[in-house]
Protein backbone atom coordinates (compact mmCIF):
# COMPACT_ATOMS: atom_id res chain seq x y z
CA UNK A 1 0.00 0.00 0.00
CA UNK A 2 1.47 3.54 -0.59
CA UNK A 3 1.10 4.21 3.28
CA UNK A 4 4.74 6.25 3.95
CA UNK A 5 6.72 5.78 6.66
CA UNK A 6 4.99 8.62 8.76
CA UNK A 7 2.07 6.59 9.39
CA UNK A 8 4.16 4.05 11.32
CA UNK A 9 1.14 4.00 13.79
CA UNK A 10 -1.29 4.26 11.43
CA UNK A 11 -3.93 1.38 12.44
CA UNK A 12 -7.24 -0.38 10.41
CA UNK A 13 -10.38 -0.08 10.99
CA UNK A 14 -13.38 -2.19 9.52
CA UNK A 15 -13.48 -2.52 5.32
CA UNK A 16 -9.67 -0.46 5.51
CA UNK A 17 -8.23 -3.94 6.47
CA UNK A 18 -8.59 -5.14 2.77
CA UNK A 19 -5.38 -3.43 2.40
CA UNK A 20 -2.22 -4.91 4.43
CA UNK A 21 -0.29 -2.44 6.86
CA UNK A 22 3.44 -2.71 7.77
CA UNK A 23 4.02 -4.97 10.84
CA UNK A 24 3.68 -3.99 13.92
CA UNK A 25 7.68 -4.96 14.46
CA UNK A 26 8.26 -2.51 11.06
CA UNK A 27 6.17 -0.09 13.11
CA UNK A 28 7.97 -0.10 16.28
CA UNK A 29 11.95 -0.31 14.77
CA UNK A 30 10.81 2.89 12.83
CA UNK A 31 9.42 4.39 15.90
CA UNK A 32 12.37 3.86 17.67
CA UNK A 33 14.45 4.77 14.76
CA UNK A 34 12.71 8.21 14.88
CA UNK A 35 12.88 8.34 18.63
CA UNK A 36 16.54 8.44 18.08
CA UNK A 37 16.65 10.62 15.50
CA UNK A 38 14.85 12.93 17.26
CA UNK A 39 16.77 13.22 20.57
CA UNK A 40 20.22 13.51 18.58
CA UNK A 41 18.20 16.31 17.26
CA UNK A 42 17.96 18.24 20.50
CA UNK A 43 21.20 17.78 20.82
CA UNK A 44 21.81 19.54 17.61
CA UNK A 45 22.73 17.27 14.82
CA UNK A 46 21.93 18.67 11.60
CA UNK A 47 22.55 15.44 9.78
CA UNK A 48 19.71 13.75 12.17
CA UNK A 49 17.09 16.49 11.29
CA UNK A 50 18.03 15.86 8.21
CA UNK A 51 17.34 12.35 8.16
CA UNK A 52 13.94 12.51 9.59
CA UNK A 53 13.10 14.96 7.09
CA UNK A 54 14.15 12.51 4.77
CA UNK A 55 11.90 9.83 5.83
CA UNK A 56 9.08 11.99 6.36
CA UNK A 57 9.10 14.66 3.83
CA UNK A 58 7.51 12.60 1.10
CA UNK A 59 4.62 11.63 3.32
CA UNK A 60 4.06 15.31 4.15
CA UNK A 61 4.45 16.84 0.40
CA UNK A 62 1.81 14.40 -0.76
CA UNK A 63 -0.47 15.25 2.07
CA UNK A 64 0.19 19.24 1.05
CA UNK A 65 -0.40 19.13 -2.13
CA UNK A 66 -3.36 17.04 -1.88
CA UNK A 67 -5.07 19.43 0.57
CA UNK A 68 -3.19 22.39 -1.03
CA UNK A 69 -3.74 21.96 -5.25
CA UNK A 70 -1.05 24.03 -5.82
CA UNK A 71 2.76 22.90 -5.71
CA UNK A 72 3.89 26.29 -4.90
CA UNK A 73 2.10 26.79 -1.45
CA UNK A 74 2.66 22.95 -0.76
CA UNK A 75 6.64 23.42 -1.42
CA UNK A 76 6.02 26.91 1.02
CA UNK A 77 4.14 24.96 3.56
CA UNK A 78 6.37 21.86 3.43
CA UNK A 79 9.49 23.99 4.62
CA UNK A 80 7.33 26.14 7.02
CA UNK A 81 6.38 22.81 8.50
CA UNK A 82 9.49 21.37 8.88
CA UNK A 83 10.75 24.68 10.23
CA UNK A 84 7.84 24.78 13.06
CA UNK A 85 8.48 21.12 13.84
CA UNK A 86 12.43 21.75 14.60
CA UNK A 87 10.75 24.50 16.74
CA UNK A 88 8.47 22.67 18.69
CA UNK A 89 10.71 19.27 18.98
CA UNK A 90 11.89 20.69 22.50
CA UNK A 91 7.57 19.56 23.54
CA UNK A 92 7.59 16.64 21.69
CA UNK A 93 6.95 14.78 24.24
CA UNK A 94 6.63 11.56 22.40
CA UNK A 95 3.40 9.82 23.35
CA UNK A 96 2.50 9.68 19.83
CA UNK A 97 5.07 8.39 16.85
CA UNK A 98 7.36 11.23 15.26
CA UNK A 99 5.32 11.40 12.10
CA UNK A 100 1.74 11.51 13.95
CA UNK A 101 3.08 14.29 15.66
CA UNK A 102 4.18 15.94 12.50
CA UNK A 103 1.19 14.45 10.54
CA UNK A 104 -0.77 16.68 13.49
CA UNK A 105 1.27 19.77 12.72
CA UNK A 106 0.91 19.22 9.00
CA UNK A 107 -2.90 18.73 8.43
CA UNK A 108 -3.74 21.98 10.33
CA UNK A 109 -1.10 24.28 8.77
CA UNK A 110 -2.20 22.84 5.82
CA UNK A 111 -6.22 23.77 6.79
CA UNK A 112 -5.01 27.27 8.54
CA UNK A 113 -3.58 27.96 4.99
CA UNK A 114 -6.60 27.14 2.87
CA UNK A 115 -8.78 29.56 5.54
CA UNK A 116 -5.87 32.51 4.86
CA UNK A 117 -6.42 31.74 1.32
CA UNK A 118 -10.49 31.52 1.82
CA UNK A 119 -12.07 32.51 -1.37
CA UNK A 120 -9.24 32.89 -3.51
CA UNK A 121 -9.25 29.42 -3.30
CA UNK A 122 -12.27 28.85 -5.73
CA UNK A 123 -10.56 31.15 -8.44
CA UNK A 124 -6.77 28.78 -8.28
CA UNK A 125 -7.13 27.37 -11.37
CA UNK A 126 -3.67 26.03 -11.55
CA UNK A 127 -3.72 22.32 -12.77
CA UNK A 128 -2.26 20.31 -9.87
CA UNK A 129 -2.91 17.02 -11.36
CA UNK A 130 0.27 16.13 -13.98
CA UNK A 131 2.29 16.85 -9.97
CA UNK A 132 0.59 14.31 -8.89
CA UNK A 133 1.73 10.35 -8.99
CA UNK A 134 -1.70 8.84 -9.28
CA UNK A 135 -2.17 5.51 -10.45
CA UNK A 136 -4.44 2.96 -11.55
CA UNK A 137 -5.86 1.14 -8.43
CA UNK A 138 -6.97 -2.76 -8.92
CA UNK A 139 -10.49 -1.52 -9.47
CA UNK A 140 -9.64 0.30 -12.18
CA UNK A 141 -9.92 3.66 -10.68
CA UNK A 142 -7.63 6.29 -12.04
CA UNK A 143 -5.16 7.74 -9.49
CA UNK A 144 -5.04 11.16 -11.59
CA UNK A 145 -9.30 11.09 -11.54
CA UNK A 146 -9.00 10.88 -7.78
CA UNK A 147 -6.68 13.55 -7.03
CA UNK A 148 -8.58 15.77 -9.38
CA UNK A 149 -11.94 14.49 -7.62
CA UNK A 150 -10.38 14.81 -4.48
CA UNK A 151 -9.60 18.91 -4.57
CA UNK A 152 -12.98 19.41 -5.08
CA UNK A 153 -14.00 18.19 -1.53
CA UNK A 154 -14.75 20.80 1.13
CA UNK A 155 -11.35 21.43 3.32
CA UNK A 156 -12.81 19.69 6.66
CA UNK A 157 -14.06 16.46 4.32
CA UNK A 158 -10.46 16.55 1.97
CA UNK A 159 -8.36 16.39 5.32
CA UNK A 160 -10.49 13.73 7.33
CA UNK A 161 -10.19 11.74 4.09
CA UNK A 162 -6.64 12.12 3.33
CA UNK A 163 -5.51 11.37 6.79
CA UNK A 164 -7.63 8.11 7.09
CA UNK A 165 -7.81 6.61 3.73
CA UNK A 166 -3.97 7.80 2.41
CA UNK A 167 -2.09 8.22 5.55
CA UNK A 168 -4.09 5.00 7.27
CA UNK A 169 -4.69 7.23 10.64
CA UNK A 170 -7.99 5.59 12.27
CA UNK A 171 -10.70 7.88 13.64
CA UNK A 172 -9.82 8.33 17.00
CA UNK A 173 -6.58 10.04 15.73
CA UNK A 174 -8.07 11.90 12.95
CA UNK A 175 -10.24 13.14 15.50
CA UNK A 176 -7.39 14.39 17.85
CA UNK A 177 -5.20 15.43 14.88
CA UNK A 178 -8.17 18.08 13.38
CA UNK A 179 -9.72 18.72 16.95
CA UNK A 180 -12.67 16.86 16.43
CA UNK A 181 -15.42 14.04 17.44
CA UNK A 182 -14.82 10.22 16.56
CA UNK A 183 -18.18 10.24 14.70
CA UNK A 184 -17.58 13.64 13.26
CA UNK A 185 -14.42 12.23 11.69
CA UNK A 186 -16.12 9.39 10.52
CA UNK A 187 -19.26 11.05 8.80
CA UNK A 188 -16.78 13.87 7.27
CA UNK A 189 -14.88 11.13 5.66
CA UNK A 190 -18.57 9.18 4.45
CA UNK A 191 -19.29 12.42 3.04
CA UNK A 192 -15.94 12.50 1.36
CA UNK A 193 -16.37 9.27 -0.58
CA UNK A 194 -19.95 10.04 -1.86
CA UNK A 195 -18.96 13.51 -3.08
CA UNK A 196 -15.75 11.52 -4.86
CA UNK A 197 -18.80 8.93 -5.98
CA UNK A 198 -20.76 11.59 -7.32
CA UNK A 199 -17.63 13.82 -9.00
CA UNK A 200 -16.12 10.50 -10.27
CA UNK A 201 -19.66 9.94 -12.28
CA UNK A 202 -19.60 13.18 -13.82
CA UNK B 1 -44.18 -3.51 -4.40
CA UNK B 2 -40.70 -1.87 -4.96
CA UNK B 3 -37.81 -2.15 -2.50
CA UNK B 4 -36.59 0.88 -0.93
CA UNK B 5 -32.89 1.25 -1.11
CA UNK B 6 -30.76 2.15 1.75
CA UNK B 7 -29.33 5.88 1.56
CA UNK B 8 -25.13 5.68 0.85
CA UNK B 9 -24.04 6.92 4.30
CA UNK B 10 -25.80 3.14 5.75
CA UNK B 11 -23.85 1.54 2.80
CA UNK B 12 -20.72 3.96 3.67
CA UNK B 13 -21.15 2.44 7.49
CA UNK B 14 -21.74 -0.98 5.89
CA UNK B 15 -18.54 -0.90 3.67
CA UNK B 16 -16.68 0.10 7.17
CA UNK B 17 -18.38 -2.60 8.85
CA UNK B 18 -19.92 -0.01 11.56
CA UNK B 19 -23.34 -1.29 11.08
CA UNK B 20 -25.29 -3.44 14.02
CA UNK B 21 -25.17 -7.18 13.02
CA UNK B 22 -29.03 -7.19 12.36
CA UNK B 23 -28.48 -3.74 9.80
CA UNK B 24 -25.32 -5.67 8.50
CA UNK B 25 -28.04 -8.82 7.20
CA UNK B 26 -30.04 -6.50 6.30
CA UNK B 27 -28.13 -4.21 3.51
CA UNK B 28 -26.30 -7.42 3.09
CA UNK B 29 -29.92 -9.06 1.54
CA UNK B 30 -30.97 -6.04 -0.18
CA UNK B 31 -27.17 -5.84 -2.20
CA UNK B 32 -28.06 -9.65 -3.28
CA UNK B 33 -31.08 -8.23 -4.62
CA UNK B 34 -30.23 -4.93 -5.96
CA UNK B 35 -27.57 -4.44 -8.91
CA UNK B 36 -27.96 -0.23 -8.15
CA UNK B 37 -26.57 -0.72 -4.77
CA UNK B 38 -23.97 -3.11 -5.65
CA UNK B 39 -22.73 -0.48 -8.03
CA UNK B 40 -22.56 1.87 -5.27
CA UNK B 41 -20.73 -0.31 -2.98
CA UNK B 42 -18.17 -1.15 -5.53
CA UNK B 43 -17.86 2.43 -6.78
CA UNK B 44 -17.07 3.63 -2.62
CA UNK B 45 -14.78 0.40 -2.78
CA UNK B 46 -12.88 1.59 -5.32
CA UNK B 47 -12.47 5.21 -4.19
CA UNK B 48 -11.27 3.29 -0.62
CA UNK B 49 -8.73 1.45 -2.28
CA UNK B 50 -7.68 3.94 -5.02
CA UNK B 51 -6.56 6.18 -2.10
CA UNK B 52 -4.71 3.77 -0.49
CA UNK B 53 -2.74 3.39 -3.23
CA UNK B 54 -1.75 7.01 -3.70
CA UNK B 55 1.72 7.06 -2.78
CA UNK B 56 4.06 9.77 -1.22
CA UNK B 57 5.52 12.51 -3.33
CA UNK B 58 8.90 13.67 -2.88
CA UNK B 59 9.68 16.85 -2.57
CA UNK B 60 12.17 18.92 -4.98
CA UNK B 61 15.87 19.21 -3.35
CA UNK B 62 15.38 22.75 -2.81
CA UNK B 63 13.32 22.85 -0.24
CA UNK B 64 15.80 20.94 2.27
CA UNK B 65 18.32 23.36 1.14
CA UNK B 66 16.19 26.12 2.48
CA UNK B 67 15.50 24.74 5.21
CA UNK B 68 18.81 23.75 6.09
CA UNK B 69 19.73 27.22 5.09
CA UNK B 70 16.87 28.92 7.54
CA UNK B 71 18.02 26.71 10.55
CA UNK B 72 22.19 27.64 10.66
CA UNK B 73 21.17 30.98 9.59
CA UNK B 74 19.52 30.99 13.40
CA UNK B 75 22.71 29.24 14.27
CA UNK B 76 20.24 26.22 15.33
CA UNK B 77 23.39 23.61 14.70
CA UNK B 78 26.52 25.94 16.01
CA UNK B 79 27.63 23.17 18.40
CA UNK B 80 27.39 20.66 16.35
CA UNK B 81 30.81 20.38 15.12
CA UNK B 82 32.29 20.66 11.50
CA UNK B 83 29.43 19.67 9.63
CA UNK B 84 27.62 22.66 11.22
CA UNK B 85 30.53 24.90 9.74
CA UNK B 86 30.14 22.66 6.33
CA UNK B 87 26.77 23.96 6.48
CA UNK B 88 27.42 27.57 7.67
CA UNK B 89 29.77 28.23 5.13
CA UNK B 90 27.15 26.94 2.15
CA UNK B 91 24.43 28.91 3.93
CA UNK B 92 26.84 31.91 3.60
CA UNK B 93 27.85 31.55 0.09
CA UNK B 94 24.40 30.99 -0.98
CA UNK B 95 23.47 34.76 0.43
CA UNK B 96 26.31 35.87 -1.32
CA UNK B 97 25.36 34.53 -4.38
CA UNK B 98 21.40 35.85 -3.58
CA UNK B 99 23.28 39.09 -3.56
CA UNK B 100 25.18 38.57 -6.91
CA UNK B 101 21.36 37.67 -8.32
CA UNK B 102 19.50 40.27 -7.34
CA UNK B 103 22.49 42.75 -8.31
CA UNK B 104 22.15 41.01 -12.16
CA UNK B 105 18.05 41.45 -11.99
CA UNK B 106 18.33 44.78 -10.56
CA UNK B 107 20.98 46.07 -13.01
CA UNK B 108 18.27 45.89 -15.58
CA UNK B 109 16.26 48.05 -13.77
CA UNK B 110 18.49 50.47 -13.62
CA UNK B 111 18.05 53.62 -15.66
CA UNK B 112 20.28 54.43 -18.14
CA UNK B 113 22.83 57.42 -17.04
CA UNK B 114 22.49 60.29 -20.00
CA UNK B 115 26.31 60.05 -21.32
CA UNK B 116 28.88 57.20 -21.97
CA UNK B 117 31.47 58.06 -19.73
CA UNK B 118 28.79 57.94 -16.73
CA UNK B 119 27.46 54.81 -17.83
CA UNK B 120 31.40 53.06 -18.37
CA UNK B 121 31.74 54.30 -14.54
CA UNK B 122 28.50 52.58 -13.02
CA UNK B 123 28.95 49.18 -15.23
CA UNK B 124 32.77 49.19 -13.72
CA UNK B 125 31.05 49.62 -10.11
CA UNK B 126 28.66 47.31 -10.69
CA UNK B 127 31.27 44.47 -11.98
CA UNK B 128 33.33 45.03 -9.04
CA UNK B 129 30.93 44.87 -6.92
CA UNK B 130 29.66 41.78 -8.34
CA UNK B 131 33.30 40.07 -8.88
CA UNK B 132 33.65 40.84 -5.28
CA UNK B 133 30.48 38.89 -4.22
CA UNK B 134 31.13 36.50 -6.02
CA UNK B 135 35.25 36.29 -4.44
CA UNK B 136 33.63 36.42 -1.09
CA UNK B 137 31.29 33.16 -1.80
CA UNK B 138 34.34 31.61 -3.52
CA UNK B 139 37.14 32.11 -0.25
CA UNK B 140 33.76 30.79 1.77
CA UNK B 141 33.84 27.69 -0.18
CA UNK B 142 37.59 27.10 -1.22
CA UNK B 143 37.60 26.86 3.16
CA UNK B 144 35.05 24.25 3.72
CA UNK B 145 37.31 22.36 1.12
CA UNK B 146 40.45 22.72 2.33
CA UNK B 147 39.26 21.42 6.31
CA UNK B 148 38.26 18.47 4.22
CA UNK B 149 41.16 17.49 2.37
CA UNK B 150 42.36 14.35 2.04
CA UNK B 151 38.32 12.61 1.58
CA UNK B 152 38.43 12.90 -1.78
CA UNK B 153 40.27 10.03 -3.80
CA UNK B 154 43.45 11.81 -4.86
CA UNK B 155 42.76 10.68 -8.55
CA UNK B 156 39.70 12.77 -8.11
CA UNK B 157 41.00 15.71 -6.45
CA UNK B 158 43.54 15.85 -8.90
CA UNK B 159 41.20 16.16 -11.72
CA UNK B 160 38.93 19.00 -10.05
CA UNK B 161 42.04 20.91 -9.40
CA UNK B 162 42.65 20.45 -12.98
CA UNK B 163 38.89 21.88 -13.78
CA UNK B 164 39.60 24.37 -11.26
CA UNK B 165 42.44 25.58 -12.95
CA UNK B 166 40.58 25.69 -16.34
CA UNK B 167 38.32 27.95 -15.08
CA UNK B 168 40.97 30.06 -13.50
CA UNK B 169 42.64 30.80 -16.60
CA UNK B 170 39.08 31.71 -18.15
CA UNK B 171 38.59 34.35 -15.29
CA UNK B 172 42.07 35.29 -16.07
CA UNK B 173 41.69 35.98 -19.68
CA UNK B 174 38.34 37.42 -18.78
CA UNK B 175 39.88 39.79 -16.49
CA UNK B 176 42.77 40.80 -19.19
CA UNK B 177 39.98 41.17 -21.92
CA UNK B 178 38.19 43.61 -19.69
CA UNK B 179 41.45 45.61 -18.90
CA UNK B 180 41.92 46.67 -22.30
CA UNK B 181 38.39 47.54 -23.24
CA UNK B 182 36.54 48.11 -20.33
CA UNK B 183 33.19 48.56 -21.48
CA UNK B 184 33.06 45.42 -22.95
CA UNK B 185 29.73 43.74 -22.29
CA UNK B 186 31.13 40.22 -23.63
CA UNK B 187 33.92 40.11 -21.64
CA UNK B 188 31.94 41.19 -18.47
CA UNK B 189 29.46 38.41 -18.72
CA UNK B 190 32.54 36.06 -19.85
CA UNK B 191 33.97 37.21 -16.19
CA UNK B 192 30.72 36.55 -14.17
CA UNK B 193 29.79 33.18 -16.42
CA UNK B 194 33.15 32.24 -15.34
CA UNK B 195 32.87 32.98 -11.70
CA UNK B 196 29.82 31.07 -11.76
CA UNK B 197 30.92 28.33 -13.21
CA UNK B 198 34.21 28.35 -10.72
CA UNK B 199 31.28 29.12 -7.56
CA UNK B 200 29.37 25.76 -9.19
CA UNK B 201 32.53 23.29 -9.17
CA UNK B 202 33.48 24.28 -5.98
CA UNK B 203 29.43 23.79 -4.18
CA UNK B 204 29.16 20.77 -6.01
CA UNK B 205 32.69 19.22 -4.76
CA UNK B 206 31.48 20.22 -1.36
CA UNK B 207 28.58 17.82 -2.02
CA UNK B 208 30.44 15.51 -3.24
CA UNK B 209 32.55 15.61 0.12
CA UNK B 210 29.43 15.39 2.04
CA UNK B 211 28.66 12.48 -0.02
CA UNK B 212 31.40 10.47 0.83
CA UNK B 213 31.81 11.60 4.37
CA UNK B 214 28.04 10.08 4.90
CA UNK B 215 30.07 6.72 2.96
CA UNK B 216 27.23 7.17 0.07
CA UNK B 217 29.11 6.02 -2.87
CA UNK B 218 26.19 5.93 -5.02
CA UNK B 219 25.05 9.52 -4.61
CA UNK B 220 28.81 10.69 -5.42
CA UNK B 221 28.85 9.03 -8.21
CA UNK B 222 25.27 10.06 -9.31
CA UNK B 223 26.67 13.62 -9.12
CA UNK B 224 29.91 12.97 -10.43
CA UNK B 225 27.86 12.16 -13.41
CA UNK B 226 25.87 15.29 -13.08
CA UNK B 227 28.93 17.44 -12.45
CA UNK B 228 30.01 15.84 -16.24
CA UNK B 229 27.02 17.89 -17.71
CA UNK B 230 27.21 20.60 -15.92
CA UNK B 231 25.62 23.55 -18.03
CA UNK B 232 28.46 26.23 -18.25
CA UNK B 233 30.62 23.82 -16.20
CA UNK B 234 31.14 20.74 -17.09
CA UNK B 235 34.25 18.60 -15.44
CA UNK B 236 36.06 16.37 -17.66
CA UNK B 237 38.48 13.85 -17.57
CA UNK B 238 36.89 12.17 -14.99
CA UNK B 239 38.81 9.05 -13.60
CA UNK B 240 36.92 5.65 -14.92
CA UNK B 241 36.58 4.86 -10.71
CA UNK B 242 36.39 7.94 -9.84
CA UNK B 243 35.50 6.93 -5.70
Amino acid sequence: MGSPDAVIEAKPEGGVSLFPLPSSLDRDAKRREDDELVERTRRGEMEAFEALYRRHSPAVFGLALRMLQNRADAEDILQEIFLQAYDRLPSFEGRSAFGTWLYRLSVNRCLDHLRSRGAKEQSRNEPLTPELPGRASNAGLRGLELERAIGELPPSSRAAFLLHHVAGFDHKEVGEMLGIAVGTSKSLVHRARTRLKEVLAR
Amino acid sequence: MTEEHPEIERLNEYLDQGLDPRDHRQIESHLGRCEECRRTLSDLSAIVRGASELPPVAPPEKIWESIAASLIERKSFSKSGSRSAFFTALAAAAALLLGVSLWLVMRGETPPPTNQAALADMVTEELRAAESHYDKAIVGLEQIIAQNDGVLPQELTSVLNQNLDLIENAIGESRSAIAGEPQSTAAQESLLQALRSKVTLLQNTILLINEVRKGQGENALDLIDEMRKTPGAPISNVPSNPI
